[in-house]
């Protein structure tokens, strides 16, 4: 083999590995997990190390072993830094931790019903290869049946405060993919189901129907946080109420929101500095113009800022009898009285 | 502003003060996320309060209020508006309950209401849900219009773990006069934990014609999730009946797409969309592409690129946009975001809109956040713009978000 060769081989491998670690394929920590297998081949009992466990109620310490515990059969440790650097691993005693914090569990109660024995529920203790050892929500629910309190969403028996816990659901709903567009057609038939994990002021920190509320600008230091009104939302907002007619309307108040914010920045839709009509120069014409066709595929945009009093513009020509003809479109139909409800009696008034 | 407004806007602020300054303690029954959002555009914040009894288990409140400053051509000053502020009662046995107060209303397939009043739901036995509404609709700024209320509800069934639906109905009275009458339908099922699917539609009563209709059906195998979703919408039946502009006729805009994403490896991140557009005799489409790669285990920190393009009724554009979120320590992050978009007609408006933020923030384990940035910018409505944020949270009673969160 040339040394060229040789140098590019060794070059690949050194970048395949470098991938590797970049894409997690390979972990860069030095953490493993516990021993917790080899530990229990050899005779040793979990409550050996996790002293005090059978007993410990909702709130206590954890009962993960110090040092002290280790060293007591250990006594040449090959290190000298505290053993949990390198066995066991950090996301599995955070894990712990947030459990004591989130749920109401007591090991004191559980362990008499399984004769003392730990496995049937961490399973993962007995693999060599563990990624979690905190029993999944399955693992309760395969003794404890639910069923009353899962449709009733009572969650509270077992987790103190859902909305603040912050838990991604396994696999009753998926907040995965382009989630923000998808969670209202979801929403519809389980509100419910939402509200268990999601307070009123969550919706309403997005959906401010009467107010500019907040979608993502509190949030600005966290980019990956997907939504609406990301980034340099401001330059390109009327080209995706273009790309979306009626989109904007599902939040915003089509009357009075684009006008108010125009009027107040003294800006126009269509550039050109200050001026405040938006329209191009054949916008109307003696023939109609371009309005028509544009009012018809979006009348939000028209409604934006010709709502209410503003009305009267169209009327002037759109009366019955007046030069501008029938604005309706094909099959139009109402269940108003034409003379006597708004808006029909503004231009069908006897 | 009248007094009267300024004086409950004051209340609120002092509240929100008092509040902030109180002693931190895990086990209180009364949480507070305070979040002040300061720009040299415009300072705006939210309020968000929420409380529960310990000894009631049963009854809880909470609020959000909405607060910010007026200025431009308008006189400098104080505006706010509390955008929810309601109590509620809940039987845990059964899961009925009742809410009282400001409240935002969303209710199966009908549109959503920001409402003043009262909704209830009950459970009966078998699956069957009941749900109620009735009050004024909010306006602005603490003002009330005179004959204006809405009422509605919806009757829901569901079926085991596996379906759910439901029928939903919703008026609405401006001035004495209907202003939208809707009825309306939903569904969404789970017939195995790797396929969801949901649907709903709004029907006009006046018009006598759908609303708007969505459809979504979505799979997950291990890493690979995918979705094919469509939507049909009616811009003009969404606008309210008494609008003149209601009566334009039917021109509905109707999308189908599909969404793929793939955890391509544990730290990478693959999303595609795509979908085409049908508005009358236009036809178009949007596509978005999106990568992510997580620079460690837990996805603290991300970098990401996005490439979407928009060709439909006159909005045609491409765009680009860069991530990256790195935490420095525990305590601190910085994060930028970069975006390019460029016009395909331009009309004045630039060739090129650029828009960059970097930022940095600080979290205490006290429930204290800070987090500052700088925004710059050349679009088609400001020309060049520089802004700088700031924002300063604190959240009292709530254990600090930690792990995961992202993507």
């Amino acid at each position: 083999m040339s040394p060229l060769l040789r140098f590019a081989l060794l070059v690949s491998l050194l970048s395949l590995a470098a991938c590797a670690g970049l894409l997690g394929i390979k972990p860069r920590d030095t953490q493993r997990p516990f021993e917790h297998r080899s530990h229990s081949l050899a005779g040793i009992g979990c409550t050996t190390c996790h002293e005090g466990i059978t007993h410990a109620g909702d709130t206590g310490p954890l009962h993960i072993p110090e040092p002290a515990k280790c060293v007591g059969c250990h006594t040449r440790p090959h290190d000298s830094r505290p053993c949990g650097t390198c066995h066991g691993q950090s996301h599995t005693r955070e894990e712990n931790r947030l459990a004591r914090e989130h749920l109401r569990f007591s090991h004191e109660r559980h362990v008499p019903k399984l004769g003392g024995q730990c496995v049937p529920c961490h399973a993962a203790a007995g693999k060599s290869e563990q990624t979690t050892l905190r029993p999944p929500m399955a693992q309760c629910l395969s003794c404890h049946n639910h069923k009353d309190q899962w449709t009733t969403r009572d969650c509270e028996g077992c987790h103190v405060d859902l909305p603040s816990e912050l838990a991604r659901p396994s696999s009753h709903v998926f907040h995965e993919g382009d989630f923000v567009r998808e969670h209202g057609v979801r929403a519809a038939s389980a509100r419910d189901l939402c509200a268990t994990c999601h307070g009123e002021g969550f919706c309403a920190s997005c959906h401010g129907i009467t107010v500019a509320a907040l979608p993502w600008k509190l949030g600005f230091d966290r980019p990956s946080l997907t939504g609406l009104h990301r980034a340099g939302f401001a330059s390109r907002h009327s080209d995706e109420a273009r790309s979306n007619p009626g989109l904007c309307t599902t939040c915003h108040d089509s009357e009075r929101f684009c006008l108010d914010c125009h009027a107040k920045r003294g800006r126009s839709a269509f550039g050109g500095g200050i001026s405040r009509n938006p329209h191009p120069p054949d916008w109307v014409r003696a023939r109609g113009g371009e309005h028509g066709r544009a009012a018809r595929m979006d009348p939000m945009s028209c409604a934006s800022c010709h709502g209410g009093a503003g009305e009267a513009l169209c009327v002037g020509c759109h009366r019955v009898g007046g030069p501008g003809g029938n604005p309706h479109g094909r099959g139009f139909a109402s269940a108003l009285d034409m003379t006597r409800d708004q808006p029909c009696r503004a231009c069908h008034a006897q | 502003m009248s007094f009267l407004t300024r004086s409950k806007i004051d209340a609120a602020l002092v509240l929100a003060v008092a509040l902030a300054w109180a002693r931190p303690a895990i086990a209180e029954p009364l949480r507070l996320r305070g979040d002040a959002l300061v720009q040299t555009r415009s300072p705006v914040g939210l309020v968000v309060l929420s409380g529960e009894d310990r000894l009631r288990p049963w009854l809880s409140a909470e609020t959000v209020t909405w607060l910010g400053a007026t200025g431009g051509s308008q006189p400098v000053g104080a505006t706010g508006d509390v955008v929810t502020l309601s109590v509620r009662a809940r039987d845990a046995a059964t899961g009925s309950e009742l809410r009282t107060g400001r409240m935002i209303v969303t209710m199966g397939a009908v549109r959503p209401v920001h409402l003043d009043g009262v909704r209830g739901l009950m459970r009966a036995f078998g699956g069957t849900t009941v749900e109620a509404f009735g009050g004024v609709p909010v306006v602005r700024g603490f003002a009330y219009d005179t004959f204006d209320w809405t009422a509605g509800g919806r009757l829901g069934q569901s079926v085991g773990d596996v379906a759910t639906f439901g029928g939903s109905y919703a008026v609405r009275r401006r001035g004495g006069q209907r202003d939208d009458e809707e009825v309306g339908a939903d569904l969404a099922l789970t017939p195995a934990p790797w396929l969801t699917a949901a649907a709903r539609a709004a029907f006009d009563v006046i018009a006598r014609a759908p609303t708007d209709a969505l459809a979504s059906v979505s799979v997950q195998k291990d890493d690979v999730r995918a979705e094919v979703f469509t939507t049909h919408r009616s811009p003009g039946r969404l606008l309210p009946r008494t609008s003149l502009f209601s009566v334009l006729g039917d021109f509905a805009a109707t999308s189908t797409g599909a969404t793929a994403r793939w955890r391509a490896f544990p730290r990478l991140e693959l999303v595609a969309t795509g979908s085409v557009q049908v508005q009358g005799d236009e036809v178009g489409g949007q596509g978005l592409g999106r990568a992510t790669l997580a620079l460690d285990d837990e996805w603290a920190g991300s970098i990401g690129l996005e490439a979407r393009r928009v060709d439909f009724a006159g909005a045609r554009w491409v765009g680009a946009r860069a991530i990256a979120s790195l935490p420095l320590s525990s305590a601190f992050r910085v994060a930028t975001e970069i975006e390019l978009v460029r016009p395909d007609e331009p009309r004045g408006r630039g060739a090129l809109w650029p828009w960059a933020l970097g930022a940095i923030a600080w979290r205490s384990p006290s429930g204290w956040e800070v987090a500052t940035a700088l925004e710059a910018s050349v679009g088609p409505e400001y020309r060049e713009s520089l802004h700088a944020l700031a924002r300063v949270s604190y959240a009292f009673g709530e254990p600090p978000v930690r792990g995961r969160t992202s993507p």
